[in-house]
């Protein structure tokens, strides 16, 4: 097997270099790293850990030479004034120059001319002694005795000046008035060639001391003197130079170097530099600082202190660039003896580690076959080093005990891939399972943190695997549950138990859900406890059809049960209505056969009022039970809240605010007007009695669409438009019990006496029978709202809808009318009243049979029948088909104790069928019969 | 105005702005000004407590500073002036010298009227005309302040570092002024001359700003320690004003005296070396100090002798861009004199003719007669 053929595993950058890459890089990188830093560190030292390096070392060197030759400069410059002070003091102090000064001027003061005064003895000599001090300092150019008084020079080194005063004298005049002794003044070149000198001004006094009498000036050539001892001499280097100003900054030597304008500077001229302000200005130092020509410049800064209290300002300095030169080039040579060392530990490095490395990769060859399968591969015998050969040895013994091994390691390869092939089999099909499931599954560790979820869990809780790895099942709380709940199951499922039960959790949208689950510990081969398992089964759907099954069902009892009280209220309101309908029209006949003035009228009275207000509460049932004859109409709901609106105001009082909401675009309905009235009155008079400390009624009407929804949540109702009727007050409101039984009859929440109980449930049946559908929304103290939907109409209005007829007609005494009544005492009665209303062809039968054999036995024609609606046999509806059959024309009046004989179970629902519901007065019959008769 | 010169000033005002601004923040290291940390009460001082002032009119009382070459020489000269002793006694009066500490410390006793003549550095001499009625009639002598360091060159080299310095003296405005033209950022460390040694051996300051001879204490205590910038000052004499008033003919006495001694030690080096003896001497009886080597005193002495020259008030001092208006300035820049303080009202209080007419006068003040007590036992 080749080389070649050996892949190399993907490994670093660093990984795949070769040993004696390393041995290069370590070796010969840290020998040039070790060079390069010693050279720096002696260069630069180390500041930080106050280790100076020659370029501290040059800096300190040259800032002190500076310093010193500043401080040499100086000296000599001070000794060499204070000589020259120290000239002029011998002579000014000499006590026989003082007495000869004194008597020359006693002499002038005596009126002798100046120019007689060269021959006075004490003149020569004083003369002799300024010679004999000039011959032993060349450098004084003169020396002159001047009168304290005139400002005549009296006394001169020089030949012929006496009197008239030097050249200068306009300059000396200054320093004689001053006042300043050892003061010095520095006089520039003229133009009669006289070079720059300096002027050192002392008086002369008397013998006594105190009389000052004139006053010695020494003038010297400061060029030829003063600037060799300033000048570089060499010894500051190419560019070094020496500054000398006065107290203002003022050059007392020439500059050596042009200015940056290329200028001269000329005697006088300012110079505005830092030193020189700072040595002027008193101070001393040393600064690495720009001169004169904005180049920079190490300068030592000296303040030359004058007798006179002022001083000079004086600078050493010397170019930093020329400073750094023989650092640099010192540097420089460091540098390449580093690099050349440098190379040199590389060239070391490659040969030591050729040599190192040959054997090495022998056996690497041999290695990188036996990696490759090739056990019968002789390893090579390497030479070179003892631990090579080592190497060799050991590496051939573990060649054959690997090639044994190899054997061994295939069967046993072979036999776990197998295992792990089936068990990975096995795997994939349980996770398969738990991914396709239909339960949650959560898989959390043993802190609950959640380390793996199942699709379903995704679709239930909303939350994707990413989102929910790493978090606590805690995400899922819903509050529903309290804390001792998951204490509880906390200490199951810790207590290695399964837990199982029912919990409310929350969606990742907020929405509530409710699972059945059951949370099993995980348990490690140790018994441990690492992780748990929740599997869970969202149950909402099922309980929320449980729960809307049961409300349904409870709907639909309340439905039944206002239907069965509504048979039961019709039904005795029938009975009731014939029983009244005997006492009523009884006690009318009575009541009008008695006198005015008879005493039994009054009782006669009450027995009328009673029953009528016997017939007005049976009214109400019927109401109720919806039995009750509709005068149906197309409507607006706005136009009978509008007219109601008055009336209302009144009803209600002044303590309650009413406000109408009324919807202008309002749909219509069909219904009977004054039936609506009577709900909105009934609605009106509920809600006053829920303000008693009065408050705000609303009435509102809107069109609103009832979808399919709507209508699940409440049976009996149809999807569709319809127009809204709400009352709503803002009384004491109604806790849930009351409102369960509002609408029944007889219930009532007044103190008894105080209210019928049949309010409410009259509006209920109004509501029904019109095809509504009645909602009470209220809690306690929150107010109440009705809530009354009426299904839209497309149809239009008429003009009259319930036809009335104003015909009046006389009674006709030979009218024939049929009365057919199964109930004996009220045919009676009905021919009492019939009597009583002048009739008196009158034929009376008990049953539908009965009259037809009446008709026709005795071919009897009535111009009217009066029939009961039900009745045992025959109904009268029957009746009245078998007798149209001969009298189309015949005129017919039904009557009836209550309403559904009539328009359910009689189809009679013709809103023009005469119908007069039971019980009736004498009136009101007179008036049906006069309606049925005039009727085409 | 070309445009270098123009660029010149920019950067010059530029950079005082930058160097105020620098100042500000490092001159006030522990949040508490200068001018504060100069009033002091000293009532209680454990030295100036023991002194008893005396409070009768025939005695004038002298307040000196032992520690200071070259005004020292000069102070204990006139101590032991016997010309000076007959003229005063000739006049009714006697004199009493008391030792200080610094130039602030006598100005605090002056203030409180119990002594009558001081001498101190110009920062304090300033301080103290401008709050006082004072005459300040002469020189006493001119000097250098040295900024001694460890391990630096320049003042550059001191970035950062602490410096001791004396607060209100002569050598805070030095030092001051010397960082600021330098752009310097240091950290300012305020102790009194004598603790300046104890702090430099110790490292709590790296250099100090102070005049001889402490300068030279610290320069031969630390080994490599090196003066990197000096700047020259003047002191003066100066006498309270009701005293002057009522005492012009001993004033007169003894601005003699001091022109004498400065004639004195002008003579003979030997007076230079028997008048810092002296000064040693009343050195060691104000306050325990670092051992000051006598060598070493001398040396500075006849420097500074010198640098002195007559005890005249020069015009170049005085004059609008001399040392005194600058220290002016920067006692009002650091709220160390009263704000509405004029120079020209403190101008006023130097007095340089009294001390040029004595001078003109030397025979009768006998200028140049000279008798000293104890003289000879440092021959």
């Amino acid at each position: 097997m080749s080389r070649q053929s050996v892949e190399y595993p993907r490994v670093s950058w660093a990984s795949q270099r070769s040993l004696r890459f390393w041995m290069i890089l370590v070796f010969g990188g840290l020998s040039a790293l070790v060079v390069i830093s010693v050279s720096l560190v002696r260069s630069f030292g180390l500041p930080s850990l106050g280790i100076e390096g020659d370029y501290q070392s040059f800096q300190r060197r040259e800032v002190i030479r500076l310093g010193l030759v500043a401080d040499l400069k100086k000296e000599l410059l001070q000794s060499w004034l204070r000589e020259r002070l120290g000239d002029v003091s011998t002579l000014a102090d000499d006590p026989e120059v003082q007495a000869d000064v004194f008597t020359i001027v006693e002499s002038i003061q005596k009126g002798i001319a100046p120019s007689a005064m060269a021959a006075m003895p004490e003149a020569i000599r004083i003369a002799s002694r300024f010679r004999s001090t000039s011959r032993y300092y060349s450098a004084i150019e003169a020396m002159y005795l001047v009168d304290a008084l005139s400002g005549e020079i009296i006394v001169s080194s020089l030949q012929g000046n006496l009197g008239r005063g030097p050249d200068d004298r306009e300059q000396l005049k200054s320093i004689v008035e001053s006042r300043q002794d050892n003061s010095f003044l520095f006089v520039g070149s003229n133009n009669n060639g006289g070079n720059r000198s300096m002027i050192i001004r002392r008086s002369v006094h008397g013998l006594d001391g105190d009389m000052h009498v004139a006053v010695l000036f020494s003038r010297i050539d400061i060029d030829a003197v003063l600037m060799p001892i300033l000048s570089n001499g060499g010894g500051l280097g190419l560019s070094g130079e020496v500054l000398l100003t006065d107290k203002d900054r003022h050059l007392l030597t020439p500059l050596e170097q042009p200015l940056t304008d290329g200028g001269v500077a000329s005697e006088k001229y300012r110079l505005d530099s830092l030193p020189i302000s700072l040595a002027s200005s008193g101070k001393e130092g040393v600064l690495f600082t720009e001169d004169y020509r904005k180049v920079p410049v190490l300068a030592a800064f000296r303040h030359v202190n004058l007798e006179s209290g002022t001083g000079w300002g004086m600078v050493v300095k010397q170019d930093v660039a020329e400073l750094r030169k023989a650092f640099i080039r010192r540097l420089t040579v460091s540098l390449w003896v580093g690099v050349a060392g440098v190379v040199v530990v590389f060239i070391c490095c490659v040969a030591f580690a050729r040599t190192l490395t040959a054997p090495l990769r022998r056996v690497t060859g041999a290695a990188l076959r036996l990696g490759n399968g090739d056990f019968s591969q002789k390893v090579p015998q390497a030479t070179g080093y003892r631990e090579v050969t080592e190497l060799t040895t050991a590496f051939e013994g573990m060649a054959g005990y690997l090639k044994e091994w190899d054997a061994t390691l295939n069967r046993e390869i072979a036999f776990k891939t197998e295992q792990l092939n089936n068990e990975f089999a096995e795997r994939k099909r349980l996770m398969a399972a738990i991914e396709q499931t239909g339960e949650a599954i959560i898989l959390t560790n043993e802190k609950g943190i959640i380390e793996y979820v199942n699709p379903a869990f995704e679709t239930v809780s909303g939350y994707s695997r990413v989102e929910a790895v790493g978090q606590t099942s805690s995400i899922l709380k819903s509050g529903k549950q309290d804390e001792a709940f998951y204490r509880n199951l906390w200490e199951t499922i810790l207590n290695g138990r399964s837990w199982q039960g029912r919990i409310t959790n929350k969606h990742k949208d907020g929405s509530l859900y409710v699972e059945d689950a059951a949370i099993s510990p995980v348990f490690a081969p140790s018994g441990k406890i690492v992780n748990f398992v929740a599997v869970k089964r969202d149950v909402t759907a099922h309980i929320r059809a449980t729960e809307d099954k049961a409300r349904l069902e409870e709907q639909l009892r309340q439905a039944q049960k206002m239907e069965s009280i509504g048979r039961l209220a019709g039904g005795v309101a029938h009975d009731f209505n014939n029983m009244l309908g005997v006492i009523l029209g009884y006690g009318e006949i009575v009541q009008r056969s008695l006198a005015a003035d008879d005493p039994l009228q009054e009782p006669v009275s009450e027995i009328v009022k009673a029953g009528q207000r016997s017939a007005a509460l049976t009214r109400q049932l019927l109401a109720f039970s919806r039995k009750q004859v509709l005068q149906v109409g197309v409507l607006s709901l706005n136009d009978v809240v509008r007219d109601l609106e008055k009336m209302l105001r009144r009803l209600i009082g002044e303590d309650i605010e009413l406000t109408l909401s009324l919807d202008e675009r309002l749909a219509r309905v069909m219904a009977d007007a004054g039936q609506i009235e009577q709900v909105v009155i009934n609605l009106v008079v509920n809600a006053r009695a829920a303000m008693l400390h009065g408050g705000k009624l609303i009435i509102e009407t809107v069109n609103v669409e009832l979808d399919f929804d709507y209508t699940q949540d409440h049976p009996g109702v149809q999807p569709g438009w319809y127009v809204m009727l709400a009352v709503s007050d803002t009384g004491c409101g109604m806790d849930k019990a009351t409102q369960a039984n509002i609408f029944e009859p007889f219930f009532t929440t007044k103190e008894r006496g105080k209210g019928t109980g049949l309010g409410l449930s009259t509006v209920f049946g109004i509501v029904k029978q019109s095809g509504g559908n009645i909602l009470v929304y209220s809690d306690p103290g929150q107010g109440t709202t009705f809530k009354i939907y009426f299904p839209q109409t497309q149809i239009e209005p008429q003009a009259n809808d319930v036809l009335v007829a104003e015909r009046k007609r006389s009674i006709d005494e030979n009218l024939s009318i049929l009365v057919v009544e199964d109930e004996a005492p009220f045919r009676k009665m009905v021919e009492r009243m019939l009597k009583n209303l002048g009739y008196h062809q009158l034929f009376f039968a008990a049953s539908g049979d009965e009259a037809l054999r009446l008709v026709e036995g005795k071919k009897m024609k009535p111009d009217l029948v009066i029939t009961d609606v039900v009745m045992p046999g025959m109904s009268g509806k029957e009746l009245v088909a078998r007798l149209r059959e001969n009298r189309p024309d015949l005129k017919v009046l039904y009557v009836s104790g209550y309403t559904d004989d009539f328009i359910d179970h009689h189809d009679l629902g013709h809103p023009e069928t005469p119908f007069l519901q039971k019980p009736f007065s004498v009136r009101q019959l007179a008036e049906k019969i006069e309606e049925v008769l005039l009727s085409g | 105005m070309d445009r270098r010169h123009k660029m010149m000033v920019i950067r010059c005002v530029l950079g005082l702005v930058a160097v105020v601004a620098i100042y500000l923040i490092m001159a006030k290291p522990k949040g508490e000004s200068a001018g504060a940390q100069i009033q002091q009460d000293l009532s209680d001082h454990p030295i100036y407590s023991t002194y008893h002032f005396s409070p009768l009119e025939g005695v004038v009382r002298i307040g000196i500073q032992p520690f200071w070459v070259f005004a020292a020489n000069l102070a204990e000269a006139m101590r032991r002036d016997r010309l000076l002793t007959e003229d005063l006694t000739t006049l009714g009066l006697r004199l009493e010298f008391y030792s200080f500490l610094k130039g602030p410390d006598i100005n605090f006793f002056m203030e409180k009227g119990q002594l009558d003549v001081g001498m101190s550095g110009y920062l304090p001499t300033l301080r103290q005309a401008s709050r006082q009625d004072v005459v300040v009639a002469a020189t006493m002598d001119r000097n250098f302040y040295d900024l001694v360091a460890v391990k630096a060159l320049t003042i550059k080299d001191l970035e950062g570092k602490n410096i001791g310095f004396t607060p209100g003296s002569d050598a805070h405005h030095a030092l001051v002024e010397a960082l600021l033209l330098t752009g310097t950022k240091a950290n300012l460390v305020p102790l009194d001359g004598n603790e300046m040694p104890a702090a430099m051996r110790s490292g709590q300051i790296d250099a100090g700003i102070i005049w001889e001879p402490v300068a030279s204490v610290l320069r031969l205590d630390n080994p490599g320690a090196r003066v990197v910038y000096r700047s020259r000052w003047a002191s003066f004499l100066y006498f309270r004003g009701d005293f002057a008033k009522a005492q012009p003919q001993a004033i007169a006495a003894i601005l003699a005296a001091l022109a004498r001694a400065s004639r004195w030690l002008d003579e003979d080096s030997d007076n230079v070396v028997a008048s810092s003896r002296w000064a040693i001497d009343a050195c060691r009886a104000l306050a325990p100090t670092d051992p000051l080597v006598l060598a070493d005193f001398i040396t500075q002495s006849k420097k500074a002798n010198i640098l002195s020259g007559e005890p005249v008030l020069l015009e170049s001092d005085m004059d609008d861009r001399g040392l005194l208006a600058s220290a002016f300035q920067f006692l009002k820049d650091e709220d160390m004199i009263p704000a509405g303080t004029e120079w020209e009202k403190v101008r006023a209080t130097f007095d340089a003719r009294s001390m040029e007419s004595i001078l003109s006068e030397p025979q009768k003040w006998r200028l140049n007669r000279f008798d000293y007590e104890n003289k000879e036992e440092w021959q």
